[in-house]
């Protein structure tokens, strides 16, 4: 079991009002899985990615990423686990507008300690995986949304991480790019990556293996992969 | 961690926005240029001071003849007769503290040699005026005790009389007329320059003896110079000086001592205001140049909210990112102490070279000490005040940060 929640919550305190993120959360997703997450908006749907992703810990419950308690951890640790064990994709790219797209894909291997040629000869091999040989001089700005998005998504793997989370990845293309991304992240999943997907987009959540719902902080349904697989039939 | 590579991503942010950079910078280049202009202009200053206070002779007492005024004649007549070489004898034998002690008596007369003559003043010294004036021999040998015990008629020369009345000709062991008198030249004294209108060169040296028993028939002093051993000493050995006068001459105060020592303190007084003036407006403007970093550190941590969540999202410790903030306000330190510092050099020389052109005597001068401490208040400026703003980006919260717009 890569991920298991058991009863997390997550509350944020705003002065005096606390605001419920999410409500006693409790689910599993294995290695090689790709799920998507589906709710309305500020269901919780990225704060739920936060905790998974380590980028905050659960305010209660208990969080176990590949059997260790996330919620015991220290901030160095979580520190290392997002740059060992975690891809992050995000709506807005998140690319460092100074940077070519090679710089930027090595940037999670300078934060692990690698020499500078064996950052440069992973980064270029990982933007080769996204299709990208040709552009690695590129800054973000002189390039198209879909293929920043797809710079980001090499910088997502470069690392090899156990599970990649994308947060509403193609909230910001055009249907054609938003699509060319869907189908790399499902090239992906084939290549036995691990992958969440966050979307709004009930038809994207159906190609996915399993769906879980998400309305008010509190997980309503995750559907089962292979009732899943049959409704695909 | 890669500092070099932290560093060279630095010095890219920084030339992203240059104007904002060198604005920052500006508040430091001003805080090292005023350190080290201002510090090699009081240098400036205070090397030429003290070079004038050495050439008149360090830890000198000078006694001369106090002027007296009828009443006080009247009132004394008989009892004292005058500051006499005696006097310097004993001052020499009694004084613990005085080193050296050599009479001084003036005679003004007429010099002569060949066809060139002219007025002038023959000085009748011991050998020890060489060392308590801080002269030097140029050639041949200065005089010496055996000149003083046999009344030798022997003068020593500074450059002025040795132009004046020798012209190209070499004077040692030429005659040298002064009044009716023949003297030798024995010695020619290295040039010393002139100091508060009194030219150093201009000077001619006999025996004291000599000069009593030619020229002025008593043993009365001009006045006479005690150099002290330790400057510490110098107050006691006044004091001493002035008891033991007065009890030789049944105490009628026919004398003054004047001392150095004052004119110095007043002197390291002036260095010393100026020095904490100095430092004051130099720490200020680094201080100034400080808050000016620290400023736009703050605005870089909040406008680069987003990059700072994306950074430790991908895995950047709270040490990385503290490092990489502060690396930055270094750099701008860094550079704007470079800056400041070939700035200043460049001040402090160019006013110390209109200086020495009005002023004489004035060098312009850089201390290393003052290069070397502006660049160690800019670097300590960047990193004090860059230290708030980086421990701020290091402790934002990653997810909280990647959702700032
Ligand atoms: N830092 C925070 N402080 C207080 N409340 C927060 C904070 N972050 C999120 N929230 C609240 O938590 C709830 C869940 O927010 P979240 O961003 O996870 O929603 P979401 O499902 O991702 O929405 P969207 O689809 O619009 O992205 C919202 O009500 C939001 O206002
Ligand atoms: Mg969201």
């Amino acid at each position: 079991m890569l991920i298991q929640f058991k009863a997390v919550s997550k509350v944020y305190q705003m002065g005096e009002v606390a605001v419920h993120a999410l409500h006693q959360n409790s689910f599993t997703i294995d290695s090689g899985e790709f799920v998507s997450i589906v709710g309305p908006s500020g269901s919780g749907k990225t704060t739920l990615l936060d905790v998974i992703g380590c980028l905050s810990r659960p305010t209660n419950g208990c969080y176990l990423f590949k059997e260790e308690e996330v919620q015991n951890l220290s901030d160095r640790d979580l520190a290392r686990i997002r740059n060992e064990k975690i891809g992050f994709i995000f709506q807005t790219f998140h690319l460092l507008g100074r940077n070519t797209a090679l710089a930027n894909v090595a940037l999670p291997l300078f934060y692990a300690g690698l020499p500078k040629e064996a950052r440069m000869a992973r980064a270029r091999e990982a933007l080769s995986q996204v299709g990208l040989s040709d552009r690695i001089h590129h800054r973000p700005n002189q390039l198209s949304g879909g293929q920043q998005q797809r710079v980001a998504i090499a910088r997502a793997l470069v690392n090899n991480p156990d599970i990649i989370l994308a947060d509403e990845p193609t909230g910001n293309l055009d249907s054609k790019s938003g699509g060319e991304i869907i189908e790399l992240l499902h090239t992906l999943h084939k290549h036995g990556h691990t992958l969440i997907l966050v979307t709004h987009d009930k038809e994207l959540a159906g190609l996915t293996d399993r769906t879980i719902t998400i309305k008010d902080g509190r997980i309503i349904g995750s559907e089962d992969p292979r009732k899943q697989m049959e409704h695909f039939r | 961690m890669n500092f070099i590579e932290i560093f060279t991503d630095a010095i890219k942010n920084l030339s992203s926005n240059k104007l904002r950079s060198a604005l920052t910078m500006l508040g430091v280049i001003i805080g090292v240029s005023a350190v080290i202009s201002m510090s090699s202009i009081v240098a400036g200053g205070e090397r030429m001071i003290v070079e004038m206070i050495e050439k008149l002779g360090t830890n000198l007492l000078s006694v001369r003849p106090k002027k007296m005024d009828k009443e006080d004649r009247r009132n004394t007549v008989g009892r004292s007769k005058g500051l006499r070489y005696k006097d310097a004898e004993i001052v020499k034998a009694m004084i613990p503290h005085a080193e050296k002690v050599t009479p001084v008596i003036n005679v003004r007369t007429h010099l002569r040699h060949g066809d060139n003559d002219r007025s002038g003043m023959a000085e009748g010294v011991l050998e020890s005026y060489l060392e308590i004036q801080n002269y030097e021999i140029d050639r041949g040998r200065f005089l010496s005790e055996e000149d003083t015990d046999r009344f030798k008629k022997v003068a020593v020369l500074g450059k002025e009389i040795v132009k004046d009345l020798f012209e190209e000709e070499d004077p040692l062991g030429k005659d040298l007329k002064i009044g009716n008198q023949r003297f030798v030249v024995i010695g020619i004294l290295k040039e010393k320059g002139s100091l508060h209108g009194i030219n150093y060169d201009d000077t001619l040296l006999i025996p004291a003896t000599t000069a009593i028993k030619l020229f002025n028939g008593n043993d009365k002093l001009t006045s006479f110079v005690v150099k002290v051993d330790h400057r510490r000493n110098m107050k006691k050995t006044d004091e001493m000086i002035r008891n033991l006068l007065l009890q030789r001459h049944d105490g009628v105060e026919d004398f003054v001592i004047r001392s150095q020592d004052q004119l110095i303190r007043n002197t390291e007084m002036i260095i010393f205001t100026f020095r904490v003036i100095l430092g004051g407006t130099a720490a200020l403007s680094l201080m100034v140049g400080g808050i000016g970093i620290m400023n736009i550190m703050l605005v870089t941590v909040t406008e680069r909210t987003a990059e700072i969540g994306l950074r430790k999202a991908l895995g950047a410790s709270r040490r990385a990112v503290l490092a990489q903030f502060l690396i930055e306000s270094t750099a701008i330190s860094l550079f704007g102490g470079v800056i400041g510092i070939l700035l200043g050099c460049l001040m402090g020389m160019g006013f110390g070279l209109l200086a020495s052109r009005a002023i004489t005597g004035w060098n312009a001068v850089i201390l290393p000490s003052a290069v070397f401490l502006g660049f160690f208040f800019a670097m300590a400026v960047g990193i004090t005040f860059g230290l708030y703003p980086a421990y701020k980006a290091a402790r934002l919260d990653p997810a909280e940060a990647l959702r700032y717009q």
